[in-house]
């Protein structure tokens, strides 16, 4: 697994590691008392020890656990890890703003004020901050989450008061007032990289899909009368709960059930469409076009460590710049390729920062590579290499309740089975060229490809490859939807 | 006194009731399977299975931290800290380094450097079955990290110190407890936003420094994670049982506490005004319990200052834990026309009333809630957990001493809460400190 590149200035460390341990094995240490050993030391270790870095053992056999899955009639769900190790549970509340809204920001506002700012934020944390609880508030473009930690005692009581907030809780006129306004203060302070970044999100929505567009103007013409409206209309199905610790799965559904029964019942919904085709959000002034190249890929079914192999594919080692160079892209910066998510649906995404001009080039090597994929699969060394990696990503990252919380999470928010990450960590160990190749077939069509470029590109070149070309407005006001 | 209408009364008591019955806290958990070890060159190791998760988490606490820069070196722990940080020595430059994992079929472990007043903290992650290469490494920055050092090096690193931005609460808090602890002690050196005397340090005196402070006698390693116990003790003591043991860190008890003394600090930011008291160390008794009593104040002070009586903006309160000695801390931002001996005359008027046990039991118990599950939730990773363990050893406390503090707060009640005002926080031993803010800053 040593890559040739690197190896130059490495050669005697490599060399030495290929020979294995170059000294005797110490003797094992002898307890001498209950808690406090004396270790042998054997003798000072020789120059070549000190160059001779030691390889990998073998991984240890490893599943993830596989969390009870918590389905109440409400909609709401939860799926909890039963750990008896320490007095304590994690609940992680999460609630979901991805439904179409009648205001450009309307649900971002929403979540922000819930979590953070405003008084349903100040409520919250007050009645927390009595039972003697940790916790934190976060929020993002599509939800807003509220992190506790409680004694086993007390979850019934958390998850009625954080549940209750979110269900019932109604705004006050002058403190939304000025939670919008420090929302506003903290969208004009953006950089310019990070407007771009924002325009490549919005341009990922569907059509009607409003909830990211933060902006100063947007958020001034908003009213309290919107964002409340909106609070009605976001239903218990919208809730996830993480549970890990000191808890039966049956005390979570109980309280949860109970919590949640007076919520209305979810309407029946029309997925929103997704669209196809390129996306342009103009760039006035910016040096450079960004531009995400994105296949649309379910999250976390059976064949998901194998999505997760495209996207490695998808890496300018993997032979993407060779693409590039093929189609004359002699100038890009700042790319990466991933597998990004928005709500249920993901994408297997390559982006980066090209000239103009250089657009509709980008996106035909993309389309290029894609087609390699579909031929080749993976080469050895490269899966062999990437197969390590996934099963470490896969395995690594679970440790502590913050970041299992997160790894569940992620699946909830994919409407994933519970044991879709065990079924991933077990799929990667095992992943072959054929199943990349599979997906490659079954994913990667440039006739499902959604482009979103942020600055000017030569769209007629973009219709050429096959794409609608549409334009969107820009956060921050300039333009207007078409 | 104002009427209340029963029914009003009635929902009073209905509500206060749904909160007011203390939540009772399990039993504290017992910390077991941890198994110490000294080596023969004065490193202290412990180590503990958890298989959870494939992975394993050390921590090297070194006994030495920027309270301990000897005199006309201030910032040579900070500097230190850089050097162990980027880790390049004449066997791996720092490149070498960041390519070595990846060349012999290994992962980037992460890796972190902290330097705080009485400790250096070096804490690793990574896949268990790469353990082994990671002491390999890690060893190496202990042994031969003197050797490599260079003017060039230090200059590098002395001008991107020069570019760390110490934030104003924290600058804030090292002048007052530069006040508190006297300028002789210890903690009495604040983190160096002056980077003058760093300057000057020699390569000389760097190496002299890593040789003899950075040794194995001042080394308390902590491995936690999916491990076995006895091949962790042996190939620690093959990886680590051969670096010089150094010396043990001398470092003097600080000199007794500042009696009753006001004074006056010009800062940039809000008029604030800090009562300051010297405390018992961690772990020591009374630590634990001023954990609870400073949770408890906290929420007292800010309903009767901020929220009450709105003459403070915010209230702080803390019990910052050391090895040697503690602080308490109240630290108010004055609200807009209201002075600092309005809000010290209420502070002193709430500090009375749990001296004479007037702490409701609703208080007491949230605040034990919260120190348990705070502790708790520092129990949970394996890096929290290998940091705790790390500086017991250094201490030299057995695992059990987390269990005795963190069962210690069960206990406190009202009246033991007035014991412990009375005791700790007199009126008589304290330090008050004016902050006044001046534009450009300290003066």
């Amino acid at each position: 697994m040593i890559r040739a590149s690197r190896l130059a200035c490495l050669a005697a460390l490599a060399a030495g590691c290929a020979k294995g341990p170059t000294s005797p094995a110490p003797s094992p240490a002898v307890p001498s008392r209950a808690a406090e050993v004396d270790v042998p030391v054997r003798p000072a270790a020789d120059d070549l020890d000190r160059l001779s870095p030691p390889s990998p053992g073998s991984r240890a056999v490893f599943t993830p656990p596989v969390p009870t899955d918590v389905r109440v009639p409400s909609g709401a769900r939860a799926l909890v890890v039963t750990r008896r190790t320490l007095p304590i549970v994690h609940l992680t509340f999460r609630l979901r703003f991805e439904d179409d809204v009648p205001a450009p920001s309307t649900a971002w506002l929403a979540g922000r004020l819930l979590s953070s700012r405003g008084p349903d934020g100040s409520t919250l944390r007050e009645r927390l901050s009595a039972m003697g609880v940790t916790f934190h508030g976060a929020s993002q473009d599509a939800y807003c989450e509220i992190g506790v930690g409680a004694l086993p005692s007390q979850v019934p009581e958390v998850v009625d008061v954080v549940v209750g907030m979110m269900r019932q809780s109604r705004l006050d006129a002058t403190d939304f007032a000025s939670g919008r306004d420090a929302e506003a203060k903290a969208l004009s302070s953006m950089s310019p990289r990070e407007r771009l970044w924002k325009g490549l999100q919005v341009g990922f929505l569907p059509a009607r899909h409003r909830l990211s567009g933060g902006s100063v103007d947007v958020l001034a013409k908003l009213r309290i009368e919107d964002v409340q409206r909106y609070r009605d209309r976001v239903f218990a199905d919208r809730l996830t709960l993480v549970a890990i610790g000191d808890v039966e799965a049956g005390v979570v559904r109980e309280a949860l059930g109970k919590a949640t029964s007076a919520w209305k019942a979810p309407p029946r919904r029309t997925p929103l469409a997704l669209g196809e085709g390129a996306v342009v959000v103009p760039a006035p002034g910016a040096e450079m076009a960004e531009v995400m190249v994105a296949a649309p890929v379910p999250l976390w079914r059976s064949d998901y460590a194998a999505v997760l192999g495209l996207r490695w594919m998808l890496a300018p080692a993997n032979g993407l710049r060779a693409r590039l160079e093929e189609r004359k892209v002699d100038r890009w910066e700042q790319s990466y390729a991933n597998v990004m998510d928005r709500g249920d649906q993901g994408y297997v995404v390559f982006a980066a920062r090209v000239p103009h001009g250089l657009v509709a080039q980008t996106v035909q090597a993309t389309f290029d590579q894609w087609a390699e994929i579909q031929r080749t699969g993976m080469p050895a060394r490269t899966l062999r290499e990437e197969r390590a990696e996934l099963v470490e990503w896969l395995a690594g990252h679970i440790d502590g309740h913050e970041a299992l919380s997160g790894v569940l999470g992620v699946l909830l928010r994919a409407g994933a089975e519970p044991d879709a990450h065990a079924t991933a960590h077990g799929a990667a160990i095992t992943l072959e060229s054929e199943a990349v190749r599979t997906a490659a077939a079954t994913y990667l069509d440039p006739k499902k490809a959604r482009v979103v470029v942020v600055g000017k590109p030569d769209e007629a070149a973009l219709r050429a490859l096959g794409l609608g070309v549409r334009t969107i407005a820009v956060p921050g006001g300039e333009g207007s939807g078409s | 006194m104002r009427r209340v209408a029963p029914w009003v009364l009635a929902i009073g008591l209905l509500a206060g009731g749904a909160s007011a019955a203390p939540p009772e806290l399990p039993a504290a958990p017992v910390v077991s399977g941890v198994v110490g070890a000294t080596l023969p060159n004065g490193l202290r190791l412990s180590v503990q299975e958890d298989h959870g998760t494939p992975r394993v988490a050390l921590h090297f606490r070194y006994d030495v931290g920027y309270g301990d820069d000897p005199d006309g070196a201030t910032g040579l722990a900070e500097l230190i800290g850089a050097l162990l940080r980027e880790g390049a020595t004449p066997t791996l430059p720092a490149a070498t380094r960041s390519a070595l994992p990846e060349a012999v079929g290994a992962h980037h472990w992460d890796r972190k450097v902290m330097v705080n007043i009485d400790g250096t903290h070096v804490t690793l992650s990574g896949p268990a079955h790469e353990l082994d290469l990671a002491l390999w490494m890690e060893r190496d920055v202990i042994a031969s990290l003197a050797d490599g050092v260079e003017p060039a090096m230090l200059a590098r690193h002395v001008k991107a110190l020069r570019g760390t931005k110490i934030s104003p609460s924290w600058k804030e808090y090292a002048e007052l407890r530069s006040r508190l602890h006297g300028p002789t002690s210890p903690y009495g050196r604040a983190r160096v936003w002056d980077w003058s005397q760093t300057e000057t340090v020699t390569v000389d005196v760097v190496r002299q420094r890593l040789r003899q402070a950075y040794g194995a006698k001042g080394i308390a390693l902590t491995v936690v994670g999916d491990v076995d116990q006895r091949a962790v003790q042996t190939l620690v003591a093959s990886r680590l049982g051969t670096i010089p043991a150094g010396v043990t860190m001398e470092r003097r008890i600080p000199d007794a506490a500042a009696v009753a003394s006001r004074s006056r600090l010009d800062l940039g930011g809000a008029p604030k005004v800090a009562l300051l008291w010297i405390t018992p160390a961690y772990f020591a008794e009374g630590d634990p319990e001023l954990d609870v009593v400073a949770r408890l104040l906290k929420a007292r002070l800010t309903r009767a200052l901020v929220n009450d009586r709105k003459v403070a903006a915010s209230v702080s309160v803390s019990q910052s834990s050391m090895k040697l000695r503690s602080d308490f801390a109240i630290i108010a931002e004055l609200a807009g026309g209201h002075g600092a001996d309005e809000v010290i005359a209420l502070v002193d008027a709430e500090l009375q009333r749990l001296r004479a046990g007037e702490a409701t039991d609703a208080e007491v118990g949230r605040a034990r809630t919260l120190m348990f599950l705070e502790n708790l939730d520092a129990w949970d990773s394996l890096p929290g957990r290998a940091r705790w363990l790390s500086w017991l050893a250094s201490g030299g406390r057995d695992p059990s001493a987390f269990t005795r503090h963190v069962a210690a707060a069960r206990s406190v009640d009202a009246r033991a809460v007035g014991t412990i005002v009375e005791k700790h926080l007199p009126t008589n031993a304290r330090l008050v400190v004016d902050i006044v803010p001046v534009a450009g800053g300290s003066k």
